[in-house]
C-alpha cells in the first residue's frame, strides 16, 4: 500500500537546522536560573531546618486539617466550574440561546475582576459573610472562565461532521453528542478545572477577606504575627508541592487534547441546536449566573462608590495609583528581560535543554504570591539586606510570578516569524543583526507589547506579594483596598476597588479587540 | 429497484433556495457521481439524503422505503445510509477499530470490524489512533466505518479532494472497489470532472439547484443536453454560429471558424437561427487528412502533458482554437499549420 504513517504535530514545523549549544541557550538558562531563585531558597531553607523540625510541623493536626481544608476548597471549586462551565459553554457556543456567542464575551469578564475585589464587595454588603460556603461560591464564580472559554473553543473547533457520521451510524442526537463530541471536551474541561483548583490554592485575598483558613492565609498570618518563618516555610513547601502537582496534571490533561487533533478539519460552521421551549429558561439561567458573578459586585461597587465620595482623598489615591504603575512597570521590565531569551529559545528549538529551561521558568506560574513574598523577604533579610523592602525586590517578585505570561507571549510572537523568513532575509544580503532588526523585531514587537501590557495589568492586581515585599510606606491600589477593608472602612476602599477593576478591564478589553482583529 | 429516488426536492438555507425541484434516481449497486461547481448545492443534496438537513418539501426514498415526504421524516440514524465526509472525520478519541465499530453491537462486532478493515486494505490497524494515520489511510477507515451497518447507499462528500495527487488515484480505486464488492450503491459528490467521468458508472450534473443531465459518463461528455453542461464537463471551445442549411441530424453552420457541419443538441434548428458551436480539443487535428478543413493557423502556445499536448493556434480569421495532439506531434510556437475538424461538433441553438 502506498500510504505511509506520518507523525503530525507542531514540533515538526520548528527548525532543527542547527544543533548544539548557542548563545541563546546560555542566556535563557541564566534567565531561568534567576527565576527559580525563590523556590530554590525556600527548599534550601526548609531543608536547613532539619527533617525533625519539618516533620514536627507536618504532623501537627492543624497542618493536616489545613491541607484538607485547602484541597477541599480547591476540589469543590474545580468540580463546580466543570459542572456549571461545560453546559454554559455549550449554550453559548452551540445553541440558539438569545445572545448566542455574545455570552462568551461575558463569560470572560470575571477574569478581569480580582477575586479579592469581589470578596470585598460581598463583605461590604454583609460583613458577617465568612467561611467555606461563601468562599466556594465566590471562587467558583471567579474561576468559571477557566472552564467555559477552553470548552467553548473546542466546541466551535470540533468538526461538525463527527456528529453527522455518528447520526448515520445509528446514534440519536443526544447519543451522538455524548459519544462523538463530549469525549473531545474532556481534556479542555479537566485542564480548566485544574487551573481553577490552582487559582484557589494560590488565592490569598478572597479567602482572607472571607476569613477562611487556607494555606495562603495561615502562611501569611503566621509570618505577620510572629515572624514565625519556620512554620511558614514548611507550610509553604507543602503548598508548592500541591501547586506543582496541579500544574503537572493540568499539562497532562492539555497534552491529551493536542494528541487528539486530526487533520486540518473542514471549517464548516457547526449546526446550531434549537432549544425550543427551553430557550427562555436557558437565557434566565445565564442571566442569573452572570448577574450573580458580575452584576452584584458591580452594583455593590457603585453603591459603595457613591457612599465613599466624600471620604475620597484624591492625593492618596493618586499616590497609590502612581506607586502601582511604578512597581508593576519595574516588574514587567524585569520579566521581559528574563522572558525574551527563554521565549525565543522555546519558539525555535526543540531539544531537551530547551524544554527543561522552559519548564523551570514556568514554575513561577505554580507559585502563589504569598510564597514568592515569603521567600524573597527571607532571602532579602538573610543574603541581600540592601534589597530588603526595596522597589527592585518587589519588581523581581512580580517578574517571578508572571514570567510564564511573558514567556508565553514572547514565544507565540516568535513562532509567527518562521526561521525561513530570516533565512530569506539572509539570502537577500542582510547580516544576522540586520535581519534581526528588520524582520524579527518588527514582526514580534506587537505580540510582545501586548504580552507586556498583560503582565503589567496582572501585576497591578497582585495583593499578597505586594503586602509582603513593598517598601515601608509605599501603598498601592491593592494594599490600600486591603488595609481599608481590614478595618471595616468599606466606603473609603471603594475608589481603589473601582480603579483596580477599570485598570484590569480596560486593557483586557483592548487586548480582546486587538486579538479579535488580527485573528 | 433503486437505492435512492429523489423527487421534486426543495431545500433552502435562511430563506435562500439551494436545491430547487431536484429529481434524481440512483440505481442499485452503482457509483453515481454528482458533478457541480462548488456552492451548487452538492453537499446539501447529500446531507438531505442522509437526514442531516430537513428539506422544505419533496420526497426521498431509500431502498424502496420512503424516508421523506409531506408527512414523514425519518431521522438519520434510522435511514440506513453511510457517510464519508471530507477529510474522513474519524472520531479522534477512538482507535481505528472503535471508529469502524461505532455503529455496531453484538457478538460478531469484532469479526465484522476485521472484515471491513480487510476490505479497505487496512487489516491489522485496529489499534492505531486516527492521528497516526496518513490522509489516505484515514479515508479508507472512514469508508469501512460507513459500510459497517450495510447501508443502502454510501454518501461520499468529496472524499478524495484533500489527498495529494499521487495518492488520490490509488485510494479512490481501492475505496470504490471496496464499496462495489460490498454490494452498496454510492453517491459521490465532486467538483472534479476527471473523477466523475473516470470512476463513476453514472454522472449527474447539478447546476442551480437541479440535476441538468444524468447518464453514463460518455453520454454526458459526448452528448451534453445544454451549453452550460457542455462547457462545464471537459474542455471545450465555444464559438457563435448561424445555421445556413438543415439536414437529417446535422446542420451547416457559418461562423468565425468558417462554414462547418455540426450536430444539433436538441430539436431541429431552422435556417437563420443563431447559436453556439462547441468544439472539443480532440475534435481538431493539426495534420492533413480527412475532415473539414478550417484553413491555415499559427501556433501561439503549446502545453505539453507527456501523453499529449494542448496546442493553441490562431486561424487566419483571427479565431483562437485549442487542439489536442498526441505526444508524437509537438509543434513549436510560431509554426504554421493546417487545422482540420474531425467528427461533428455540437450545436446549441440560442434560447
Amino acid at each position: 500500500m502506498a500510504a505511509t504513517l506520518t507523525a503530525r504535530g507542531p514540533a515538526r514545523q520548528r527548525s532543527t537546522r542547527t544543533s548544539g549549544v548557542t548563545a541563546l541557550h546560555v542566556l535563557a538558562t541564566a534567565a531561568s536560573l534567576v527565576a527559580i531563585v525563590p523556590l530554590g531558597y525556600l527548599v534550601a531553607r526548609a531543608g536547613g531546618l532539619g527533617w525533625g523540625t519539618v516533620w514536627d510541623v507536618l504532623a501537627q493536626e492543624r497542618t493536616v486539617a489545613l491541607a484538607v481544608r485547602s484541597v477541599g476548597l480547591a476540589a469543590a471549586v474545580a468540580l463546580t466550574c466543570v459542572v456549571v462551565g461545560v453546559p454554559v459553554a455549550w449554550l453559548a457556543a452551540r445553541t440558539d440561546v438569545p445572545g448566542g456567542r455574545w455570552w462568551l464575551a461575558v463569560a470572560a469578564l470575571p477574569l478581569a475582576v480580582p477575586s479579592y475585589v469581589t470578596a470585598y464587595t460581598w463583605v461590604a454588603a454583609v460583613p458577617s459573610v465568612q467561611g467555606f460556603l461563601p468562599a466556594w461560591l465566590l471562587l467558583s464564580l471567579s474561576c468559571l472562565p477557566y472552564v467555559v472559554l477552553p470548552v467553548a473553543a473546542v466546541l466551535s473547533r470540533v468538526d461538525p461532521a463527527l456528529e453527522d457520521v455518528a447520526r448515520t451510524l445509528g446514534a440519536g442526537p443526544v447519543s451522538a453528542f455524548r459519544r462523538a463530541v463530549s469525549p473531545l471536551l474532556l481534556p479542555a474541561a479537566a485542564a480548566g478545572g485544574l487551573l481553577a483548583a490552582l487559582y484557589v490554592l494560590s488565592d490569598f485575598g478572597a479567602v482572607s477577606l472571607l476569613r477562611f483558613d487556607s494555606f495562603t492565609r495561615v502562611i501569611y498570618t503566621s509570618f505577620r504575627a510572629s515572624f514565625d518563618r519556620t512554620t511558614a516555610a514548611v507550610l509553604a513547601l507543602v503548598l508548592v508541592v500541591l501547586a506543582v502537582g496541579f500544574v503537572l496534571l493540568e499539562r497532562r490533561a492539555r497534552g491529551r487534547d493536542d494528541r487528539w487533533r486530526v487533520g486540518g478539519g473542514v471549517s464548516r460552521v457547526p449546526t446550531q441546536i434549537g432549544l425550543g421551549r427551553l430557550r427562555l429558561p436557558a437565557l434566565a439561567a445565564l442571566v442569573a449566573l452572570y448577574g450573580l458573578a458580575l452584576g452584584v459586585p458591580a452594583v455593590m461597587l457603585a453603591v459603595l462608590m457613591l457612599r465613599g465620595r466624600r471620604a475620597w482623598d484624591a492625593g492618596e489615591w493618586l499616590a497609590a495609583a502612581g506607586n502601582t504603575v511604578l512597581a508593576s512597570g519595574v516588574g514587567t521590565g524585569i520579566a521581559l528581560v528574563l522572558a525574551v531569551p527563554i521565549g525565543m529559545l522555546a519558539a525555535r528549538r526543540v531539544d531537551r535543554w530547551t524544554r527543561v529551561v522552559e519548564s523551570a521558568a514556568y514554575l513561577g506560574h505554580a507559585l502563589p504570591g504569598v510564597l514568592v513574598g515569603l521567600s524573597l523577604v527571607s532571602l532579602g533579610l538573610a543574603v541581600l539586606p540592601g534589597l530588603y523592602q526595596s522597589l527592585a525586590l518587589l519588581g523581581f517578585g512580580y517578574a517571578v510570578l508572571f514570567l510564564s505570561n511573558a514567556i508565553g507571549s514572547v514565544r507565540s510572537a516568535a513562532v509567527q516569524v518562521p526561521p525561513v523568513l530570516e533565512e530569506v532575509g539572509r539570502t537577500l544580503g542582510a547580516g544576522g543583526l540586520t535581519t534581526w532588526r528588520r524582520i524579527t523585531v518588527p514582526m514580534t514587537a506587537p505580540g510582545i507589547t501586548a504580552g507586556a501590557l498583560l503582565v503589567l495589568v496582572t501585576a497591578m492586581k497582585e495583593l499578597p506579594a505586594t503586602l509582603m515585599l513593598r517598601p515601608t510606606g509605599m501603598d498601592t491600589l491593592a494594599t490600600e483596598l486591603w488595609t481599608r477593608t481590614a478595618v471595616g472602612a468599606y466606603a473609603e476602599a471603594a475608589p481603589y476597588a473601582v480603579t483596580l477593576v477599570l485598570a484590569a478591564a480596560v486593557p483586557a478589553f483592548l487586548l480582546a479587540q486587538l486579538v479579535g482583529r488580527t485573528a | 429497484m433503486s437505492s435512492i429516488e429523489v423527487r421534486d426536492l426543495q431545500v433552502a438555507f435562511r430563506g435562500t433556495p439551494v436545491l430547487d425541484g431536484l429529481d434524481l434516481t440512483v440505481p442499485d449497486g452503482a457509483v453515481t457521481a454528482v458533478l457541480g461547481r462548488s456552492g451548487c448545492g452538492k453537499t446539501s443534496l447529500l446531507r438531505t439524503v442522509a437526514g442531516l438537513v430537513r428539506p422544505r418539501s419533496g420526497e426521498i426514498r431509500l431502498g424502496g422505503t420512503t424516508v421523506v415526504d409531506g408527512r414523514r421524516w425519518v431521522p438519520p440514524e434510522q435511514r440506513g445510509v453511510g457517510i464519508v465526509p471530507q477529510e474522513g472525520a474519524l472520531f479522534p478519541h477512538l482507535d481505528v477499530a472503535a471508529n469502524v465499530g461505532f455503529g455496531l453491537r453484538g457478538r460478531d462486532r469484532r469479526s465484522r470490524v476485521e472484515e471491513l478493515l480487510a476490505l479497505v486494505g487496512m487489516a491489522g490497524t485496529g489499534s492505531l489512533r486516527p492521528s497516526e494515520l496518513s490522509g489516505g489511510m484515514q479515508q479508507r477507515v472512514a469508508v469501512a466505518r460507513a459500510l459497517s451497518r450495510r447501508p443502502h447507499v454510501v454518501l461520499l462528500d468529496e472524499p478524495f479532494a484533500a489527498l495529494d495527487q499521487t495518492l488520490r488515484g490509488t485510494v479512490r480505486a481501492d475505496v470504490l472497489a471496496a464499496i462495489r464488492s460490498d454490494g452498496a450503491a454510492a453517491l459521490l459528490v465532486t467538483h472534479d470532472q476527471d473523477e466523475a467521468l473516470g470512476v463513476a458508472d453514472r454522472v449527474a450534473v447539478l447546476r442551480a439547484g437541479r440535476i441538468r443531465q444524468e447518464g453514463t459518463p460518455e453520454e454526458v461528455y459526448l452528448e451534453p443536453k445544454d451549453l452550460e453542461t457542455a462547457l462545464f464537463v471537459g474542455e471545450a471551445l465555444a464559438v457563435p454560429g448561424t445555421v445556413t442549411r438543415t439536414g437529417a441530424g446535422a446542420v451547416a453552420v457559418d461562423g468565425p471558424l468558417g462554414p462547418l457541419v455540426a450536430r444539433p443538441a436538441t430539436g431541429a434548428p431552422t435556417a437563420g437561427q443563431h447559436g453556439t458551436v462547441v468544439v472539443r480539443p480532440e475534435q481538431l487535428a493539426l495534420d492533413a487528412g480527412a475532415g473539414q478543413d478550417l484553413g491555415r493557423a499559427r501556433v501561439v502556445d503549446v502545453r505539453f502533458h507527456g501523453h499529449g499536448c494542448l496546442v493553441t493556434a490562431v486561424l487566419a480569421t483571427g479565431s483562437r482554437v485549442t487542439v489536442r495532439t498526441l505526444s508524437g506531434q509537438v509543434p513549436r510556437t510560431g509554426e504554421e499549420c493546417r487545422v482540420r475538424l474531425v467528427g461533428a461538433p455540437r450545436f446549441f441553438a440560442a434560447r
